[in-house]
């Protein structure tokens, strides 16, 4: 008896889900002529800005526009950045249902070997027309990996460079013309000058995770050598067609040479090897006065801003674009997608679909931004900081067409034109679309990476002496097998321009 | 032949029911082993079927089983730097120390306390002692850099000024920094240590030192011939039991403590630093479970040893 009356409550329960299956949501629908089950695709990005109160709002309204649009739903899984770089690696180990993904360049590469994501040619070519159009076949190619496509760039500044800037006030003071700073020797004279005067200031702020200046040394063609995608220390020279060791490269080494006189000299933070603080927070809390930074249009506003102080712009690399400079966010396809052709074509209305777009990056109208006219908007009345209106993830040039993008009151309305006139001004550099591949040596990669995380920082902050650190690195680094990886990699690069022609 | 089945179909039926009889009269114990079991089975014993990865070389999309496999290719990196000898002593030589100095101290704490006859006093020393424990590694290490700072710490411009000894740029500096790790890690990890000897003391008979007293014996005699004897069994235990671990060192203190700072990897380098620098950027779970793989085995291997020296020794104190 018992038995029976389970056997009747299972029957019953399943024929409720099966009815709720058959519900109005999930029924199959016609968008444009073409039959569309109903799906929910699963999409991963970072919030740069945090958790957002408003996200489920938001999200509601997502729904409902893509159900008329493309009968699916979204589950936006959107933790904040810290916490987003520990949990897609275990999506993607774990073959988790995920429809999108944001990548980093490295990300992707490795992932490939592991067959962690889809092919997007024929997708593309299916269902991404609009995608399609807005990049060109080079820039396209660019971003290929062995000559397939896995990833996708968000459209947005394209090209490269490293400027520096400078604390305005500071500069003027003492007298200092940062805008034609352009040598290594002349930034020294400004760093002598800031010792002697500023006792509060540290003259040049270094530590993990800061690059060397981007200035020149006398004599260097900033053209020469190109780092290689796929492995940070590798570089084309350009001249003899030849891949070196980045440590071999003569003006490094010149550069090199004058931080560590810098740091014997005190104008380099004594603890630049061991502390977490970087550049930016030391400039934030008004410790130093000079911070590396991507030569962007408006980027001077933005420092200043974030930093209460004026910044002006100094010396910047030449504006290269590049496999690296087109693969620093992108959007990928993970293989465990339920739904691979449902997922690109949401990834084709993040490039075309300014109203689903902007609704992703600012929020419900009227709620948390107010428009001013068609393409400008401002914060609702009564809240003064874009975090305080319940949704500002800070994502703009995490997903989709930047270039679509409502810009806030405050920016110059000549944005996007800027933007256009800086990618039309870069190189573009001659190893673009070469991608090195880790997978056949990835043993000796592991024994270098340790290696350059030991000597890297200790050289480029002048901690220990140049030329007898390098010395003792590159003697390590050649019993771990590093030429072997410089053998794999102008293997590699042969065969690529073989396959170029 | 018949009556020699029976014979043992009655023996097999009494050992069955005594094993029920013992069943039912343990059955609150048995019951309260339950949860304990069943979290050392999920965390202990489920995952074992996992170490097939470091023989694979994975990828997602075919799972774990489906993977092609890979030999030792993934051990590899392990061993094939100069490091690697470097991080293996190390290693070991730190987890020596801290293993039979900490067990020097800690004993001598639980003793120590043991003799503090006002409650009060007594529980208050012991949380002292217990509460560094309970402070995460990064605190400590931002504890440790708040005294070696070579601009603003402690022992710079205080302690070091006061002596007239110039300024020590503490994290350059490599002779220094077994001693630091060692103090740190001591500082950490005694107090909690000596809780388990605290808890066997209490379980002596005070008879014994009763009896001790009237015989004339001091108190280093009591602790000598009484104390000691009676916790070695509770130190052996714990000795074996640490020397499985003896290749894995401790993350936080290794990798925290020093600040990474790269001039003193020749002294702070461990297995699990090595291994962490090595795969953070290539993410590559097979060679990540190929390095836990051989810490477990080298571990299982030292247990088994020491437990067979132990034995040879003294039979009653072994393990297994």
């Amino acid at each position: 008896m018992k038995r029976r009356v389970g056997i009747l409550l299972v029957m019953v329960m399943s024929l409720a889900m099966l009815i709720s299956a058959c519900s109005a949501k999930n029924e199959a629908k016609k968008v444009d002529g073409v039959e569309l089950p109903y799906v929910k695709l699963t999409v991963m990005y970072p919030f740069v800005g945090g958790d957002q109160k408003d996200k489920e709002l938001v999200e509601q309204e997502i729904n409902k526009y893509l159900m008329e649009k493309l009968n699916c739903e979204v589950n936006l899984d959107v933790p904040s950045y810290g916490s987003f770089t520990s949990k897609w690696p275990l999506m993607l180990q774990t073959n988790e249902q995920l429809d999108l993904l944001w990548v980093k360049d490295a990300a992707l590469i490795q992932n490939i070997p592991r067959k962690a994501f889809t092919p997007l040619d024929d997708l593309l070519q299916q269902h991404g027309q609009g995608i399609a159009s807005l990049f060109t076949e080079q820039e396209l190619n660019a971003m290929k990996i062995n000559g397939t496509l896995y990833g996708i760039s968000t459209y947005k500044e394209l090209a490269a460079n490293n400027c520096y800037f400078y604390d305005d006030a500071v500069a003027k003071r003492n007298g200092i013309d940062y805008a034609n700073i352009t040598t290594y020797s002349q930034l020294g004279d400004a760093l002598e000058i800031i010792k002697k005067n500023e006792k509060n200031l540290v003259p040049l702020w270094m530590n993990q995770g800061t690059a060397i200046p981007p200035l020149m040394v006398e004599g260097e063609d900033p053209f020469r050598f190109e780092l290689i995608q796929g492995i940070d220390i590798l570089e084309l020279d350009t001249h003899t067609d030849k891949i070196i060791s980045k440590f071999d490269d003569p003006y490094l080494r010149e550069k090199y040479k004058y931080m560590r006189s810098w740091y014997e000299k005190g104008y380099i933070n004594q603890d630049a090897s061991t502390t977490e603080i970087g550049q930016s927070t030391s400039n934030k809390n008004g410790k130093t006065w000079i911070q590396i930074a991507s030569g962007k249009p408006g980027q001077e506003d933005t420092m200043s801003l974030d930093n209460g102080r004026k910044y002006g712009r100094g010396h910047a690399t030449p504006v290269m674009k590049s496999s690296r400079t087109m693969m620093g966010s992108m959007l990928a396809i993970p293989g465990s997608s339920v739904d691979p052709e449902r997922a690109m074509m949401l990834m084709n209305l993040l490039y075309t679909d300014k109203y689903l777009l902007n609704l992703m990056q600012f929020g419900i109208e009227d709620k948390h931004y107010i428009k001013v006219d068609e393409n400008t908007i401002k914060l609702p009345q009564g809240i003064e900081r874009a975090t305080d209106s319940g949704y500002y993830p800070a994502t703009e040039w995490v997903i989709g067409n930047q270039f679509l993008n409502y810009l806030w009151q405050n920016e110059k309305p000549s944005k996007w034109q800027e933007y256009e006139e800086y990618n039309k001004s870069a190189t573009m550099a001659k190893s673009t679309g070469f991608i090195f591949d880790q997978t056949s040596i990835k043993t000796e990669i592991a024994a270098i990476n340790t290696i350059i995380k030991e000597y890297e920082l200790l050289i480029m902050s002048g901690t220990i002496d140049t030329d007898s650190g390098l010395k003792e690195m590159k003697a390590k680094l050649e019993n771990t097998g590093s030429l072997k990886v410089l053998e794999e990699a102008q293997k590699q690069y042969e065969a690529w321009k073989v396959s170029k022609q | 032949m018949d009556t020699q089945l029976k014979l043992d179909k009655k023996i097999k039926d009494a050992r069955s029911r005594k094993f029920m009889k013992a069943v039912v009269k343990y059955k609150a114990l048995l019951i309260m082993m339950i949860p304990c079991s069943i979290i050392l089975f999920i965390n202990s014993y489920l995952p074992l079927f996992g170490l097939i990865i470091a023989f694979k070389n994975i990828n997602y999309k075919d799972g774990i089983f489906r993977s092609p496999w890979s030999g030792l290719e993934n051990f590899r990196f392990l061993f094939s730097t100069d490091a690697a000898w470097r991080i293996t002593r190390n290693t070991i030589a730190y987890n020596l120390v801290f293993i039979f100095v900490g067990m020097v101290i800690s004993v001598a704490i639980a003793i120590a306390l043991n003799e503090i006859r006002n409650r009060y006093l007594k529980k208050c020393y012991q949380t002292l002692v217990i509460l560094p424990n309970f402070l995460s590694m990064v605190v400590v290490a931002y504890i440790v850099y708040s005294f070696l700072n070579p601009e603003q710490g402690y022992m710079n411009t205080t302690i070091l000024k006061k002596m007239n000894i110039t300024p020590i740029k503490w994290y350059d500096e490599p002779i220094y920094w077994p001693y630091i790790l060692i103090l740190t890690k001591l500082w950490h990890s005694v107090g909690y240590g000596s809780i388990i000897y605290i808890a066997t003391l209490t379980g002596i008979d005070s008879q014994l030192y009763e009896a001790a007293i009237i015989d004339g014996a001091s108190k280093w005699q009591q602790t000598k011939y009484i104390t000691i004897p009676s916790l070695s069994g509770m130190m052996i235990i714990s000795i074996v039991l640490a020397l499985g671990n003896i290749i894995k060192g401790d993350f936080g203190l290794f990798f925290q403590v020093p600040m990474s700072s790269g001039l003193l990897y020749g002294v702070t380098d461990v297995v699990d630093t090595y291994v962490y620098r090595a795969l953070i950027t290539l993410q590559d779970i097979g060679m990540a479970s190929a390095a836990g793989f051989y810490q477990s085995v080298v571990g299982l291997i030292m247990v088994v040893i020491a437990n067979l020296i132990v034995r040879k020794i003294d039979k009653e104190q072994a393990l297994f």
